[in-house]
């Protein structure tokens, strides 16, 4: 009867009774597809993700289409980046989570980008998982899962960068593909 | 309630990685809570503080809201 | 008359009895602060949204570790429900924006055991224009635009955030008055400038402050004539150990009735004069604090302690009626007091005001 009365608890979209965010499907394979690379401004993570890159297109095919860095480190990043994403890739690397703010809003990132059915891996270094933990707890998702490699990954000489993007290489792929562990996760 | 040594510990050492210390006095059901900058901290790498009070909460045994945080930002 | 009794018939035919239903159906969401609400509905909310230049969408305020971002058109729903005419609406948002502009706001306030609430001060012709009550019974009840444009802040906490007593919201006691304090500066009758000034803006600009408060006292003193005696009596609240907290203490302020500021005012104080002086006499020796459990942790001089923060952060208000030498003194929530700034009320170009109704400076 009272259909027409506006609900005063409706806010901005997205934001009611958040619950745990929907992994999106993953690919069988990665050959072909279109990958996004979402960077922040920490040091050398560019470049980590660059190597990600060129690793991808060797080995896997993958055609890396749009690399979009963060206008904030404590952030995620903005609808219209995520709408950029969103359009011209199939499926996204988030990094590097080498600090406090940094690793919470690369996980945030992620699963900006999974509820919008984009899957992505999120990049971490491991002195920093009690702040991605966090944050994936504070988005409904707590378990959350994303690749981490040694802290610290500012400091790296290039070689060193491409030496832990090959090491991180495989939880890449297996984050992007395999459909059970991503679900269960 | 009472403080998770452990888990202070890894907290402690995830903002030593950013060159943060943390200063913790708990009172009964609240808590001040002071992150001091040593000469590498990088002022943004800090989480912002609603955050930093979530993770701090079951660590310390207090309510989000009853810590009292200062950040080195924070105008003096 | 009718004596049909069916109420099938009563419910479709009678529109009281469908508006109480209506409002019946808000207490049963939880919508409610416990008093009636007017649901909101799409005519409304268009007439609101109608007085702001603001994009409906905007997020206006965020609690980021509810994940709950509020926005202009969630305000407008708020304030129909707290019994607000659209006109209202631009203040409410002012008045958001104050609050949200303050630092006490941040970091938990809404849920904190103080049950902290706005102390909301409007300045300007907004105050004839709305009806604002800023002379006799200022703190209320009896005044819409006051009573609702407070009430609206409240129930955007609640509704928007989801911040609820006994639930997030964690206060011990709450303080009386939460979201009902909306008064007008009595600009009129005020010796000084009015406090937007003071926040940065220009006379006759419409605009409102805000702050955080846990507690108003008031300062009766019809017995003297001398500033210095009424001051002292001021301080006397200002300094009081209960809202001392061991190791630093809250800031205070004056909402002046008239006729103290003007004995003031008369005695050739100004604003910032009244400000030094408290600052300097509202102090307690160390011995004393230490009677009351507190002593240790504040800076001492010569065995005293200066209980407020600085003269800046004394605010000094006047609204009331002039007709006693009453005041009140309140107590800002934590140790961040006013951020000093007072926000500009914004409307929409189409419905700003007309030049005639402004007051030139």
């Amino acid at each position: 009867m009272f259909d027409t009365i506006i609900d005063p608890t409706v806010g901005a979209p997205g934001d009611a009774e958040r619950g745990r965010t929907a992994l999106a499907t993953r690919p069988a394979d990665l050959a072909g597809l279109r990958l996004g690379l979402l960077v922040n401004t920490k040091r050398n993570a560019a470049d980590f993700l660059e190597e990600v890159s060129g690793l991808l297109a060797d080995r896997y095919g993958v055609i890396t289409t749009l690399t979009r860095t963060k206008p904030s480190i404590v952030h995620p990043a903005p609808p219209e980046m995520l709408d950029e994403l969103r359009g011209e890739s199939d499926v996204v690397v988030v990094g590097v989570g080498d600090c406090g703010s940094c690793s919470a809003s690369a996980v945030a990132d992620g699963l900006q980008l999974e509820a919008a059915g984009i899957p992505a891996a999120v990049i971490c270094s491991d002195a920093f998982r009690v702040s991605a933990d966090a944050m994936a707890s504070l988005q409904g998702t707590p378990g959350y899962e994303y690749v981490t490699t040694a802290h610290p990954v500012a400091s790296l000489s290039r070689d060193g960068v491409r030496e832990r993007a090959e090491q991180a290489l495989p939880e890449i792929v297996s984050m992007l593909t395999r459909h059970a562990v991503a679900v269960a996760s | 309630m009472s403080i998770d040594q452990a888990q202070l510990d890894q907290l402690k050492q995830t903002l030593q990685a950013d060159d943060y210390r943390l200063d913790v006095d708990v009172q009964g059901d609240s808590a001040d809570v002071a992150i001091v900058a040593g000469p590498d901290a990088c002022e943004e790498c800090l989480v912002p503080k609603p955050l930093m009070q979530s993770m701090l909460a079951p660590v310390l045994g207090v309510q989000p809201e009853s810590i009292r945080l200062v950040y080195p930002t924070d105008p003096a | 008359m009718t004596t049909v009794a069916d109420p099938a018939w009563t419910a479709a035919q009678d529109p009281a009895r469908t508006a109480a239903e209506a409002i019946r159906y808000c207490y049963e969401q939880g919508w409610t602060d416990g008093l009636p609400v007017v649901p909101a509905t799409q005519e409304d909310l268009e007439a609101f949204l109608a007085t702001t230049d603001r994009d409906p969408d905007e997020v206006i305020g965020a609690q980021e570790h509810l994940n709950r971002r509020v926005t202009v058109r969630q305000a407008a729903v708020n304030a129909i429900m707290a019994g607000c005419e659209p006109e209202y609406f631009p203040v409410v948002l002012a008045a958001w924006d104050a609050l949200n502009g303050e630092p006490s706001t941040n970091g938990g306030a809404w849920q904190s055991t103080s049950g902290p609430a706005p102390l909301l001060v409007v300045n300007g012709p907004v105050r004839q224009r709305l009806g604002i009550n800023h002379a006799g019974g200022v703190f209320g009840p009896g005044f819409r635009a006051n009573a609702t444009i407070g009430r609206a802040i409240g129930l955007l906490v609640r509704n928007g955030y989801g911040i609820k007593p006994q639930e997030l919201e964690q206060a011990t006691q709450g303080v009386p008055g939460r979201w009902q304090m909306v008064i007008g500066e009595h600009e009129e009758l005020s010796p000084w400038e009015p406090l937007s000034v003071v926040g940065g803006l220009e006379r006759g600009v419409d605009a409102v402050s805000a702050t955080l408060i846990r507690a108003c006292e008031y300062v009766d003193n019809r017995h003297t004539e001398s500033a210095e005696a009424v001051l002292q009596d001021f301080a006397d609240s200002l300094s009081r150990i209960g809202a001392y907290l061991g190791f630093r203490h809250s800031s205070g302020g004056l909402v002046l009735g008239p006729e103290h500021a003007k004995t003031l005012a008369d005695a050739g104080y100004s604003r910032a004069d009244v400000q030094q002086w408290l600052f300097e006499h509202a102090t307690h020796t160390e011995a004393e604090l230490a009677a009351a459990g507190k002593g240790g942790g504040a800076p001492v001089t010569d065995g005293v302690v200066a209980m407020m923060p600085s003269a800046a952060e004394i605010p000094v208000i006047v609204a009331g009626a002039a007709n006693a030498a009453i005041s009140m003194v309140f107590r800002p929530f934590g140790w961040a007091s006013w951020s000093g700034r007072s926000v500009p009320v914004q409307y929409a170009a189409a419905s700003r005001p007309s030049p005639v109704q402004e007051v030139t400076p």
